[in-house]
């Protein structure tokens, strides 16, 4: 595909779009009911939906015309402010609660997620400073500790809110873009090792997350209570069986699956398109995660390399985790699918997240 | 270097990318597995969740009087419901609704901050508080509606008719009777429901259309049961009487035209009366008849032939030694005819009657009258009296029986057994529900009279018809039940009540009593008046025949009969006071100069006067339907010799 005779990744651009329409078809699905109770208009969310879509398409072709050193010049800043709105929003009186979470800050009249912000703003200054540090990246006190101790207050700031599953996403990516920037195994490993008592104590300190990891390994031992989402999840599916019960006719989103509209989308696309429409988002992301990881190779400059990688890693993984926790894959929850769930925040970065890619396309080799 | 890390981000990059791609495997085989493999499951899984039966109750038939006066109909009430949970502002809201509601506030919040996931607020709401708890719109909140059922009359007949709880559950009388009939067949239709239980419209699933509960018509004539409530009432009032009973019944179909009890019942607000108040006793209970059961021992002896009308009997003057026990009357007699020994009421000369009768041959005609077992009326609750078995009767039983003791009967089996002499010696089955229409007012069914047996020949019943007229008009015990215009034959009755606690019989404590039937030749109607525990004066006579009296006075005339009309010809106005007047085209009913050869024309005639002149006849009748004859098979001036059964067609 051209653009004002520029080469831009057609794969990755149809890709995003296709799921855009996807998504936005099944927000509306998905919510009708709920916001026809709620507001006593069913295309409450779906019109709110709309409206993110737009900006984000217009935040996709700016970031599309950004050139990516611009990023790289700001990368301290948008970082600072990042962890800047993560602490607001956890402070009283200026974050907004919303069922015993803070996830969110008034903006211009609008409930916006700084997670959401934050999360790319993160891969733009991991790739920054992975790249400063390239030739370093082996020396662990180099290569690896500042990136983690700064992946680390980040993830911190998020786990308070509590949002776990965003959290865990983020260290998934850390742990990639070292991985993909050279840091040694070994280094990884002990990531990993010290990850795990804090793994383990927001698991454990918890009752509700300790209960929900249990049922993520036998649902049916407490079907009708802490197993009852993953099920409600699988009978979703399974009632889809492979061509699905057709567009609209979800049964399970009639508050048998919470959230419907936002953590289990992907399970209502399961019951409403089949196997086949399963197949086919998964197939959608799989191109997006293939060519972000091509462009990533072809890329010249190792800030864009790490940069389009961990673009990709980002969106790929949230995809990922979403679609593993409600085919029972995996244990939390709370995490949307990027350019489906409902959700402004996500959808205006992650389509500002692909727009940056698309960027990076222009400038392959 | 530069290049050896270009090579080796490009390795990392597909390892990753390798990586990713499995994982995309492993989700796909996933989703295959869910939605193939073990997809029928889950889905019949999903199935038993979202289908849910639902069961809808038709609307419940409606009660007729037999002239189509409502008696029960069922409106469509409303209920106030809380989901707790789904409650938001509880505070605000309990203080609207109890206002509302004319509530307690604290009941209300009690309920509305119940961990419950439904509530019931208050049940049976107006429509306009219905419609006032609708306007305050608050989620959670809400109306469901509720059949209700009520009954237009109030207390008329309210024991007859019974009631239905408040989850339309039948529990007493026709409606408990005949629950089956007035609730319908109740739908159920699979529908789909969201995870709070509530329906879900979903395209294509059509809105369930039940047919409602058949209507049903009683026998029952309001007139007449207004008459004999307000009558009972009156006496017992008089008397301060502990209640009263009275059964009105046709005496050849055995259709009860009224059946009261008091004190009464109000099906309205059964809530607020004990359940001893609510029991039908004319049905449901048994009692000691007295004097009245004479007549059963007098038609026995007459039919057995072992007396005849004139036949002397030595009273003793008041005193006679029987069994080791002494037979008392109130009044000394000497020597008197059977037919004076009823007329009088003379306990020795009833037993020196059942003496002559012996007990085998006095126990067969109590078991033939119908007593000992329910008489099948379609009413709850009957129970077939105390009869005890001719080989456990004591000698002094043969005595006490004689006189309506040491037996117990429900008031419908007496007075069927009155009915039986009056039509003419045929106990018939009562019933008290006519028919039932569909939707469409189309007839479903209709309940027959149903011959049970005949206990004694016409003549036999004819002779006790004599003997009974002279109880009420030839200076016997029962003058007071004489009706202005009619001739009345009966039989006054004052029992001793039997002692719950202390056994035997309890010293002030009686039953008075009046059964009777008029006109005495052609009788439209058989009355039984029972005055329970009166204070004032006791005696049958006194108490009960004055209460006959204005009964039948007033139910006569409801029907229609013509005064000082006495002959055989029925009256030209029919039972069924709505229907209009047809003309008669049956010739005189006798054909008995003929031999009874050829079958007379029956169309036209009412169902009473076909019954009548069939048996008169000595004809088989086969009855559909009923009100008028409008076909008769086979036609009139067929062979009546040659025809097995004669069907007849009835229509009104």
């Amino acid at each position: 595909m051209t653009k004002d005779g520029i080469a831009v990744d057609g794969w990755l651009f149809c890709a995003v779009a296709v799921l855009l329409a996807v998504g936005i078809t099944m927000v509306l699905s998905t919510s009708y009911l709920h916001a026809q109770e709620r507001f006593a208009d069913g295309t409450y969310f779906f019109r709110k939906q709309l409206i993110a879509a737009g900006v984000g398409l217009v935040g996709l072709f700016v970031a599309a015309l950004i050139p990516p050193a611009l990023y790289r010049r700001f990368a301290y800043p948008l970082l600072g402010i990042a962890l800047l709105l993560l602490i607001l929003a956890l402070i009283p009186g200026v974050g907004l609660a919303r069922g015993g979470a803070r996830r969110w800050l008034p903006l211009a009249g609008i409930a916006f997620q700084p997670a959401e912000f934050a999360k790319l703003c993160f891969v733009v200054y991991l790739a920054h400073s992975l790249a400063k540090k390239s030739d370093k990246i082996r020396e662990f006190s180099i290569g690896v500790l500042p990136h983690v101790l700064i992946g680390g207050l980040v993830l911190a700031l998020i786990v308070v809110e509590p949002d776990l599953g965003t959290a865990l996403t983020l260290g998934l990516v850390l742990i990639s873009m070292l991985f993909v920037a050279g840091a040694k195994w070994s280094h990884l490993a002990y990531i990993g090792l010290a990850a795990l008592p804090a793994v383990a104590f927001a698991v454990v300190g918890k009752e509700y997350r300790l209960r929900r990891l249990l049922s993520f390994l036998d649902p049916w031992q407490d079907a009708s209570n802490s197993g009852f989402q993953i099920i409600q999840s699988y009978i979703a599916f399974g009632s889809g069986q492979l061509w699905g019960r057709g567009l609209g006719e979800s049964r399970q989103k009639l508050h048998y699956l919470p959230e419907a509209h936002t953590d289990f989308i992907f399970s209502v696309i399961g019951e409403e398109m089949g196997l086949l429409g399963v197949l086919c988002v998964l197939g959608l992301f799989a191109v997006l995660i293939v060519r972000g990881l091509s462009l990533s190779g072809k890329l010249g400059d190792p800030f864009s390399q790490y940069l389009a990688f961990g673009l990709t890693t980002l969106l790929g993984l949230q995809a990922l985790v979403h679609m593993g926790v409600v085919m029972g894959l995996m244990p939390t929850k709370g995490l949307v699918l990027p350019f489906i769930s409902y959700g402004g925040s996500a959808m205006i970065m992650n389509l500002i997240e692909a727009g940056m890619l698309i960027s990076l396309s222009r400038r392959r080799r | 270097m530069k290049r050896s890390s270009t090579t080796g981000i490009r390795s990392r990059l597909t390892a990753a990318g390798l990586f990713f791609i499995a994982l995309f495997i492993v989700l796909g085989l996933r989703a295959f597995q869910l939605q193939i493999l073990e997809g029928a499951k889950l889905k019949r899984l999903g199935e038993r969740q979202h289908l849910k039966e639902l069961v809808i109750q038709p609307k419940r038939g409606t009660i007729l009087d037999r002239s189509a006066e409502p008696l029960a109909l069922s409106l469509e009430g409303q209920s106030v419901y809380v989901r707790p949970q789904r409650l938001k502002g509880a505070e605000a809201a309990g203080h609207a609704l109890a206002q509302i509601l004319g509530m307690e506030v604290s009941e209300v919040s009690r309920r509305l901050n119940s961990n419950k996931p439904f509530v019931w607020l208050k049940r049976k709401v107006t429509p306009k508080e219905a419609e006032r708890v609708e306007a305050l719109n608050i989620d959670g909140v809400e109306i469901y509606p509720e059949p209700d059922r009520y009954y237009p009359q109030g207390q008329l007949a309210g024991h007859v008719i019974g009631f239905v709880g408040r989850d339309s559950q039948a529990l007493e009388g026709v409606e408990l009777h005949y629950d089956a009939v007035l609730r319908g067949e109740s739908g159920s239709s699979r529908v789909e429901r969201d995870a709070l239980g509530r329906r879900v419209l979903v395209q294509g699933v059509e809105e369930l259309r039940i047919p409602p509960g058949s209507d049903i018509q009683l026998t029952l004539d309001t007139s007449i049961q207004h008459l004999a409530e307000k009558e009972l009432e009156a006496v017992a009032v008089k008397y301060r009487a502990k209640g009263g009973i009275a059964v009105v019944v046709e005496p050849f179909t055995g259709e009860i035209l009224a059946l009261a009890n008091y004190p009464f019942f109000n099906p309205n607000n059964f809530t607020a009366q004990a359940a001893q108040q609510r029991r039908n006793r004319a049905v449901t209970d048994s009692f000691e008849p007295g004097s009245t059961f004479k007549a059963v021992l007098a038609a026995a002896a007459l039919e057995e032939g072992v007396v005849s009308q004139d036949d002397l009997f030595f009273c003793e003057n008041g005193k006679y030694p029987f069994a080791g026990k002494v037979i008392h009357d109130s009044h000394a007699y000497g020597w008197l005819p059977f037919s004076k020994i009823i007329q009088h009421s003379s306990n020795i000369g009833a037993t020196k009657v059942a003496e002559k009768l012996n007990k085998q041959r006095y126990f067969k005609y109590i078991e033939k009258f119908g007593f000992g077992r329910p008489t099948g009326i379609d009413l709850p609750g009957e129970p077939p009296g105390l009869v005890r078995p001719v080989d456990k009767w004591a000698p002094i039983d043969l005595a006490t029986h004689s006189f309506g003791q040491g037996i117990s009967v429900t008031p419908v089996q007496l007075a069927m057994a009155y009915a039986a002499i009056a039509n003419g010696g045929i106990l018939m089955r009562p019933f008290i529900v006519r028919r039932a229409f569909g939707p469409d007012g189309q007839v479903l069914w209709e309940n027959q009279p149903r011959v049970v047996r005949r206990v004694v020949s016409e003549k036999t019943a004819r002779s006790m018809t004599n003997i009974l007229k002279g109880v009420v008009g030839g200076g016997g015990t029962g003058g007071m039940a004489a009706v202005d215009g009619f001739e009345v034959a009966g039989k006054t009755g004052t029992a001793q009540k039997a002692d719950q606690v202390r056994g035997g019989y309890a010293a002030k404590k009686r039953v008075a009593s009046f059964i009777g039937f008029a006109p005495a030749d052609d009788p439209r109607l058989v009355m039984l008046v029972i005055i329970d525990e009166p204070e004032v004066n006791v005696y049958g006579g006194v108490v009960a025949a004055p209460a006959f009296r204005a009964i039948a006075g007033g139910a006569l005339r409801r029907l229609g009969v013509a005064p000082d009309k006495l002959d055989s010809q029925p009256s030209p106005v029919s039972r069924e006071s709505a229907a209009p007047q047809l003309e008669r085209k049956s010739g005189p009913v006798g054909q008995k100069a003929d031999g009874a050869s050829e079958v007379p024309d029956f169309v036209g005639l009412s169902l009473r006067e076909a019954v009548a002149k069939a048996r008169e006849l000595k004809l088989r009748v086969e009855l559909r339907g009923t009100g008028y004859v409008v076909e008769q098979s086979p036609s009139a001036g067929a062979n009546a010799a040659k025809i097995g059964a004669l069907t007849l067609n009835l229509q009104g």
